[in-house]
Parts: C-alpha cells; structure tokens; sequence
C-alpha cells in the first residue's frame, strides 16, 4: 500500500491519476487490517467516507477539485461535534451524546471537500489518559505498540502515523496536539490562539484551548491550515484578522531567518534524554546549514508556565464538567477524576493569580518576538510504555509544551530522527502570535533538508497488540491527617460524594495544587490586570 | 443543631482559616445564605459552546 501525503494525494487526484474512491477503499482496507492492534479510532464512519469519496469524485470529474483538501481522507478527534455521528470525547459520560451540528472546522473540512474516516480516540475529555477503564480502550503507538501515543489527540497521532488517515484535527491545551504529534513521529500545530473556531469542540479550557492539524508533514499541516483558518463570530476568542495563505508560504528558504533556541528548557529544567538532546544539536544544525541564525535564550522555568496553566485550565475543565462530576463521578475514568477533582482545592484567588501572572508572561514573551522570528526546543519523547503512566505525573512533571499554549503563540511539533529502538524523536518550533506561516516555513524547510519523512512505522496485519496494563492504584497521598480532613470537608462543600479510590487520587494531587499556587502568590501593581479582562467591542 | 447551610458556612470558615467574633455570627450566616442564593443560578452549566466574557484575545506582536 502506499503511504501518501495530502500534498502528493491531491496532486495526483488534480492530475487525474489517483481517484478519492480508490483512496478512500484503499485506506479503509488499511484501518479493517491495522486497527485492531492501534485502537486509533472510536468510531469509523466507512458508509460515510465511500458517500463523500464517490461524490468528489464525481464533482472532480465534472469540474476539477475544489482545492488541495478534495478527496482526501481526514479523521477527527472524538472531542469535535459531528451532526448526526456519536461525539463522546472518549468518556461513558458522553456515550449516547450525538450533536445536532457540525464544528465550524468540521463543517470547514467538508466544504473543502474532506472525506471524514471516522472519530478517533482521544485522552477523556482532551483530558485524562492514558486510562484503561474506559469504555474503549487507549489508542497504541504505530511505532510500538507497547508504548503511549501522547495526548491527549491519541488517536489522531496514531492514525496519522500509521497512515490511516492522511490528516486529523486535534486539540491542545497544553500540548495536546505537539505531544501525540511528537510520539508518533507526525507534525502536529497549535495554531495561534483565536486562529481557528473552536465553536462545536468539546471545551476542555475556555483560556488555552486551540484547535488544530496534525499530519505527516508541516506543508500537509499548511494545507489544513489554509481550509480551516478563519473568524468565527460565534467563538468568543476567535481573531478577526485577514487570510494569510499558509501553503505558499513554504518557500525553503530561512536564510537569516533568526531562531532563538531553549536550550535550557529541555537541557536542565525539563530535561529529555540523551538520545533526543543529541538529536536536538543535529536538528539545530540543520537549521544553521539552511542558513538561519541560532542563539541561545531563555524564558522562565516551565513550573511557572505549568503553574498558571494547571490553576486555570482545571478550574475551567471542573466549570465544565462539575454537573457530571457531582452526580456520576463513577462515569468518569480515574485519570480524568486525578487530574480534575484536584480542582474543588483551587481557590479563586489562585485562579486570578494565575490569569494576572500570565498578563506579565505575555508581556515577557513580547521582546523574544522583536529579536527572534522563530523560537525552537525539543518536544516531548521518546514515548514511554503504556504500564509507565501513573495520573500523578500530570501534577509533578513540568512540560515543553505548555509555555506556548501560555503565549497563545503558533507551535509546533516535528520528527527530527528516531532512537535505535525505532522510536521517534522531535523538536518544536514556536513563533509570533499569527506568525504561524514562519512556523510552518521553518518547519517545512527542516524536513526537506532531511529525511525522515521517508521512514513509516513497520505494522504488519494481524499482528497482536500487547496485553493492557492494569489501572494503577492511586499514589499514595502525602499528605496529613488533617489536611486529610480538610480535603473531605471541601469535596463535602462542593457536592461530590467519592469512593475511596476517587478521594485517594484527590488527596495525592492536593500538596501540588498548593505548591502551584504558592509560586503564584505574591503583591501585584494595579497594572498587573488579568489576561483575560475583556474589552467591549467598537 | 445546624442545619446543612449552617454546617456548610462552617466548614467554608474552618478551610479558609477564617474565626469570626460571636456578635457578627448570625449576620454572616445570613450573608452566607444570601450568596449561595446568588450562586444557585450557576448551578446548572452552559452549553458546551458558550466562553464566558473573559475569555481572552491576543493582540498582534510586534515584527522585528
């Protein structure tokens, strides 16, 4: 079978030599023999896809395609609303949840001609993962099947990766499109924050969420980008700004193009392994070959970021979610429950903290964007297994990822070689609030210069997927018995009534909320105003 | 022997690590009662599509 990207798809179907029906077959074959050891989707929607193939083909014969995106096989993580089509953002709290309309990016897709395979697997909620008790079970690695495909887009790396889907939307709120996007060896982009409509996606943070392409490479990132960027007066965050053309902006050329390097963002504050630091330092070497001009720089330690993302993210998933947590928290998985009902021990003033530290950080990143047109660090990996993952390391561990959903600047995620295990590595690569073309240059102009987008994960039909792990115990809580009691009588207040379990993972997260908050706690001047204070409108 | 309001303003209290003078009890328990009057109406959530007000807007960065 071949492995084609929408760019050398939609060139062969403008020229007449690939049908989307003989595509869409073809790929449909692929997901029947390969899906059941990735478990990249949740749903398949084959009637679908072979109704939406046969008429681009029909219109393409009749008139020509519609655009780049004519044809071609796309999948959608199972957090963006589809009319008619199941939308359970992976969760048996959502399992009969059919919405009565498409997303605005959904609805974007299909007028550019997307032919949709299916909704894809996804952390709960854009959430919580990977879990083993939901009702269907986590998305696997196509590079080994043994290992974690990152979230929380999950399946959208997997399908991808595995070339199921030629395309698939994802979503990141701290690094839930770069993280997938990084683990499977794909490139995935958070566009700039307002870029792309988030109206009819499952919302995870009202603050931080972004809605955007994964795909093989950068230049199939830019053709999504091209369909789906665009003012939506229905998303209260969505920019108002002109279309600027994405794909053409992939010249190759970054000469002098000048690109500040976070070194010690992945070297000693959230440091990744020998394997992907060497393969860091060749990447940046590419980058100098081309021509661009690299210096290292600085931001502020990740548990910064981390902190005032975590304290506003999970008060306004638990804003979200509240009803379904007080009256059916059994419904939920346990990573979801260990990350979100952390969020009752948020006071309000930690959230403000956290909205009026994250005014400086914007105001900090400001100079980095007058010097630099393009900041680079590594992204996450390589994956670790799947029995590796305990919730608690959502609260202990920093993140690369998370200071660019802080900045709302455009970043992303792209293969920069594999460890000798065969597993991927990868760097990211940030940019200016709506600079996400210089992004997408620089990322494309990398992988033309190299050649990992010539090496696909080797999966064999029929093959057997490891067995599950089990779900992990609740780390014990650090925490005392009068805190303890403390931590019951404010889950009282708040109206949930948990098992022991659920009030376990409760109490191992409650030392670190403090200690986020406690970074965030000081005197601020007046001109410290939140960053999400409106302004009305002309 | 409290009610479940009063038990509620109690614990609130006893979190935030807030005592209040005896003669200002009843006064504050009211206030307590008016506010979770106030907060009834949050109750129930919005559709999934509905920000609130504050959700925030980046403004264009300066190119060098």
């Amino acid at each position: 079978m071949t492995d084609w990207t929408i760019a050398e798809a939609a060139r062969r179907i403008a020229a007449r030599q690939l049908s989307p029906v003989e595509l869409t077959t073809e790929l449909l074959g692929k997901v029947e023999a390969l899906e059941p050891q990735l478990n990249a989707f949740i749903r398949p929607t084959p009637e679908l896809a072979m109704q939406q193939a046969r008429a681009a083909e029909a219109e393409i014969a009749a008139s020509g395609p519609r655009g780049p995106l004519h044809g071609i096989p796309f999948g959608l993580k199972d957090i963006f609303g589809t009319r008619g089509i199941p939308t359970t953002g992976h969760s048996r709290s959502a399992e009969g949840h059919v919405p009565a309309e498409d997303a605005v990016t959904v609805a974007k897709l299909y007028e550019a001609g997307g032919v949709l395979m299916g909704k894809l697997a996804t952390h709960e909620f854009a959430h919580g993962g990977p879990s083993f008790d939901l009702p269907w079970p986590p998305a696997r690695n196509p590079w080994n099947t043994a290992h974690v495909t990152g979230g929380s887009s999950s399946g959208s790396g997997a399908a991808v990766a595995a070339g199921l889907v030629l395309g698939a939307m994802g979503s990141d709120t701290g690094g839930s499109i770069r993280n997938p996007a990084a683990l499977c060896g794909i490139a995935g982009l958070k566009p700039t924050y307002g870029l792309l409509s988030r109206r009819g996606v499952w919302t995870n943070s009202f603050s931080y969420d972004h809605a955007g392409p994964m795909a093989w490479t950068a230049e199939d990132c830019a053709i999504m980008l091209d369909a789906l960027a665009g003012h939506d007066p229905g998303d209260p965050a969505s920019a108002d700004r002109p279309k600027v053309p994405y794909q053409a902006a992939l010249t190759g050329d970054i000469r002098g193009m000048r690109i500040g390097v976070l070194r010690e963002l992945y070297e000693t504050d959230v440091p990744v392994p020998a394997v992907a630091r060497a393969a860091m330092e060749a990447a940046l070497e590419v980058l100098r070959g081309l021509g661009a001009v690299l210096e290292d720089v600085r931001i502020r330690p990740a548990a910064d970021y981390y902190a005032v993302k975590v304290l506003t993210a999970e008060s306004e998933l638990y804003a979200v979610h509240e009803k379904g947590l007080r009256e059916n928290p059994e419904k939920f998985g346990e990573d979801f429950l260990g990350r979100s009902l952390a969020a009752i021990l948020i006071r309000a003033e930690d959230y403000m903290q956290a909205q009026r530290e994250r005014r400086v950080m914007l105001a900090e990143f400001e100079p980095l964007y007058a010097k630099y047109d393009a900041l680079v660090t590594a992204a996450p990996g390589p994956a670790p297994r799947l029995e590796a993952w305990r919730t608690i390391h959502f609260w202990q561990k920093g993140s690369l990822t998370t200071p660019f959903n802080v900045s709302g600047g455009p970043a992303m995620s792209q293969c920069i070689g594999f460890t000798p295990e065969g597993l991927p590595l990868s760097m990211q690569v940030a940019g200016r609030p709506f600079d996400d073309a210089v992004v997408l240059r620089l990322a494309d102009a990398y992988e033309r210069a190299t050649p990992w987008r010539e090496r696909r994960p080797a999966l064999v039909a029929g093959a057997a997927a490891p067995p599950l792990p089990p779900v992990p115990d609740p780390t014990p809580a650090e925490v005392t018995p009068a805190e303890r009691d403390a931590i019951a009588l404010i889950a009282r207040r708040a109206g949930l009534t948990l098992n022991a379990r659920q009030f376990e993972l409760l109490c191992a997260a409650a030392p670190y909320v403090e200690q986020m908050a406690g970074r965030l706690r000081r005197a601020r001047r007046f001109t410290e105003e939140p960053a999400s204070v409106f302004t009305f409108g002309a | 022997m409290p009610d479940e309001m009063e038990l509620d303003f109690q614990s609130a209290l006893r979190v935030a690590g807030i005592s209040i003078p005896e003669d200002r009890y009843a006064i504050m328990l009211d206030a307590y009662h008016q506010y979770r009057k106030l907060v009834a109406v949050l109750d129930e959530p919005t559709p999934y599509a509905d920000e609130p007000a504050a959700a925030p807007h980046l403004a264009a960065s300066p190119v060098r």
